[in-house]
């Protein structure tokens, strides 16, 4: 399958205010790709710079630098009038129902909103078509000539659903579209997210802190942190045999309902630092409880541990340039196809600890 | 049928309120000037005025019955439109305030249509405009306008402009001593010389108009920059504006959607300063001769005329309080928020 969205060595930085040559750097070298009729669940605490990557595909705000291609066409650096071509393809849904939606505007006239972008098209086939999208996302035809503080929390996520489908676009980017939402509401948003993609083979970038979210809803998932993509792989690979520390604390966080699973807690100590000044080498090496010297001054890179499961730490895959002494911890897939790790001496360590 | 939905129902409940709040000012306004030291029978007899004297002035007045009894006739009297005479000139106290309010009205909504003319828009430009200097000058221009007084305002244009630039005419009054004032119909020269053909009287009393005019506005502008830019500010960084930059909208058309949003603040906030004005222009109409309600109001307190100064602060403090609710209303009205 093609992807139809490629995103290479991604950067963003912001100029820190009141420093005249501090930078925050939002997002320091992100790659990933999403095929067509993929959600690649993009993880990490606030201040990760998650939602940050989201935005720059929109051009909500301008990359630094790096490559974003979207159906084979470079967007990170095309002037906003060639790209506004585009805009009909690559569409957004807010954290906020309530505030997403212009309170002057009807439920319709918001839904209808984007068509502006698509040409040739009559005010009949806009009715028709905003009518046809508001029936795929449950709005029933009485909401739309409503105003949003007519309606839930639910019913306005549904619309910006809604307004985010109406130009049939590849991609969507699902900037936490269900953390402001109730449980049973959520859950609700999620089913329908799910059914459009099955409908029309959407994409999805789903951008979340909902660790039970973003299982639920992606195919595949990267873990942020300070910027970084620390890990990746399928939903399996990351939730079920998580490598990177930073992912297996991020994991430990979330209670298990299941009271026969292993609940293995393995917090961080500290904050997260800022991102005006990262730590040298591993950006994770302040709070990692598995850090060595080496952590420090070596800058750990995505490697590929098979079938597509990449960690950037170079304690649970080292690149074979970097040997370090005693307890090297040696990364491999088991039979199942998860990635497993255990120290060279033969104790298991606290990483190695398997979760069923 | 609409009508009487939710909005009618406001409406009338804030008209209502209305009624309350003005028979509280007649109410307060007569307590206060009780309260006031000066005693009008020794303004009225003379310092040497003998206690007999003083006496039958007193009961020509009034004065010599209980305060309730006072309270009640005062609240019957002005229910008929009667706010006393003068103790000073003799006249109607309603006539005198209404011939002074309508030289402040004159002067005041001038200002004020200038102010809002000239506020929302440098409000909305320092707010969407993305290079520094240009943000920086609603600040600038608040702290410049508004952190010296408005009198010294009216002072430093008449120097300027009258004095050494000779621009301006002579700052007395709201006409030349030479042009005889318009017709009178509404009691605005400006209004009354256009509908009369008076060319003459309407240059000058335009002409009278200007500098006033432009101080009150000038000073008055400053806060409705900021209002209008903090607003604008929020909306541009609402949800639903970054979803039409998302979609790529054209910037003016994302501007004239989140000014919708932004201005209902602002002309609630105008309205506020349009009631503060009539009584607030006070110091510049003293430095202009102007002559308007507010001069009124302190040369009555000065002479200890109490029901002139009654009189006035009660017109002032129901038109102010009019204002408010028409504003109200006009937010009710215009906000799909209060729909239902």
């Amino acid at each position: 399958m093609a992807s139809i969205l490629s995103v290479e060595r991604l950067v963003k930085r912001f100029p820190a205010p009141g420093a005249a040559k501090a930078f925050i750097w939002a997002v320091s070298d992100v790659s990933f790709d999403i095929e067509k009729g993929e959600t690649l669940g993009l993880v990490g605490e606030s201040g990760s710079g998650k939602t940050t990557v989201g935005r720059c595909l929109l051009r909500l705000v301008e990359p630094t630098s790096g490559r974003i291609v979207f159906l084979d066409q470079d967007i990170a650096k095309m002037n906003l009038r060639d790209f506004r071509s585009l805009r009909a393809k690559i569409q957004i849904v807010f954290q906020e129902p309530h505030e997403s939606l212009d309170p002057r505007m009807t439920i319709a006239a918001a839904i209808g909103e984007p068509l502006k972008l698509v040409k040739h098209m009559t005010r009949l086939e806009q009715s028709d078509r905003i009518i046809e999208v508001a029936r795929q996302v449950l709005i029933p035809k009485e909401d739309l000539t409503k105003y949003p503080h007519e309606l839930s929390g639910g019913q306005l996520q549904r619309a910006g659903v809604a307004r985010a489908m109406i130009t049939n676009p590849e991609l969507i980017v699902l900037d936490e579209p269900t953390s402001l939402l109730d449980s049973s509401v959520r859950a609700e948003i999620m089913e329908l997210l799910i059914d459009l993609q099955q409908k029309t083979d959407v994409s999805y970038l789903f951008v979340s802190h909902d660790l039970t979210s973003v299982e639920h809803i992606s195919h595949r998932v990267a873990v942020m942190y300070l910027g970084k993509i620390v890990e990746t792989g399928t939903t399996k690979q990351v939730f079920e045999a998580p490598l990177h520390p930073y992912t297996r604390s991020l994991l430990s966080s979330v209670l298990v309902a299941d009271p026969a699973k292993e609940h293995v807690r393995a917090p961080l100590v500290g904050e997260i630092p800022s991102p005006i000044n990262r730590p040298t080498g591993c950006f994770l090496h302040t709070r990692c409880p598995i850090a060595i010297d080496a952590c420090r001054t070596v800058t750990p890179e995505l490697v590929d541990l098979g079938r597509g499961h990449r960690v950037s730490c170079i304690r649970v895959a080292p690149l074979p340039s970097q040997v370090f002494a005693r307890n090297q911890l040696v990364a491999w897939t088991d039979n199942r196809g998860f990635a497993r790790a255990e120290g060279t001496d033969g104790q298991r360590t606290e990483l190695g600890t398997e979760r069923h | 049928m609409h009508w009487f939905g939710w909005k009618g129902r406001f409406i009338l409940r804030r008209l209502g309120l209305l009624v309350l709040q003005v028979w509280g000012i007649v109410t307060t306004v007569f307590i206060l000037i009780q309260l006031l030291p000066g005693d009008p029978t020794y303004l009225l007899g003379g310092e040497f005025s003998t206690p007999s004297t003083r006496a039958s002035i007193a009961q020509d007045l009034g004065l010599d019955q209980p305060i309730y009894v006072r309270y009640f006739k005062y609240m019957e009297n002005v229910l008929h439109g009667d706010l006393g005479t003068s103790y000073f000139t003799g006249k109607p106290i309603l006539e005198e305030v209404l011939r002074h309010f309508t030289a402040t009205f004159e002067l005041v909504t001038f200002a004020f249509i200038v102010a809002v003319g000239l506020g929302i828009p440098l409000g909305i430009w320092s707010a969407v405009s993305r290079k520094g200097f240009l943000k920086n000058i609603p600040t600038a221009y608040g702290m410049v306008a508004g952190a010296l007084p408005e009198f010294w305002w009216a002072l430093m244009s008449i120097l300027i402009l009258y004095v050494i630039l000779g621009f301006a005419p002579a700052p007395i009054g709201r006409i030349d001593v030479s042009v005889d004032p318009p017709h009178t119909i509404t009691g605005l020269y400006t209004l009354d010389a256009l509908m009369t053909g008076n060319v003459s009287a309407f240059a000058s009393s335009l002409a009278h108009l200007v500098l006033p005019g432009l101080t009150l506005a000038f000073v008055n502008a400053a806060p409705i920059v900021k209002v209008t830019r903090t607003q604008m500010l929020e909306v541009m960084s609402s949800g639903f504006v970054r979803y039409a930059q998302a979609c790529g909208m054209k910037r003016g058309r994302i501007y004239r959607d989140a000014l919708k949003n932004a201005l209902l603040p602002v002309i609630t906030y105008s309205g506020l300063v349009y009631g503060f004005l009539i009584s607030g222009a006070v110091l510049v109409e003293t430095v202009f001769s102007w002559g308007g309600l507010g001069q009124f109001a302190v040369s009555s307190v000065v002479n200890s005329d109490y029901l002139a100064v009654a009189g006035s602060v009660m017109f002032i403090a129901s038109f102010a309080l009019t204002v408010y609710v028409l504003m109200d209303i006009l937010q009710a009205v215009v906000d799909p928020r209060t729909n239902r």
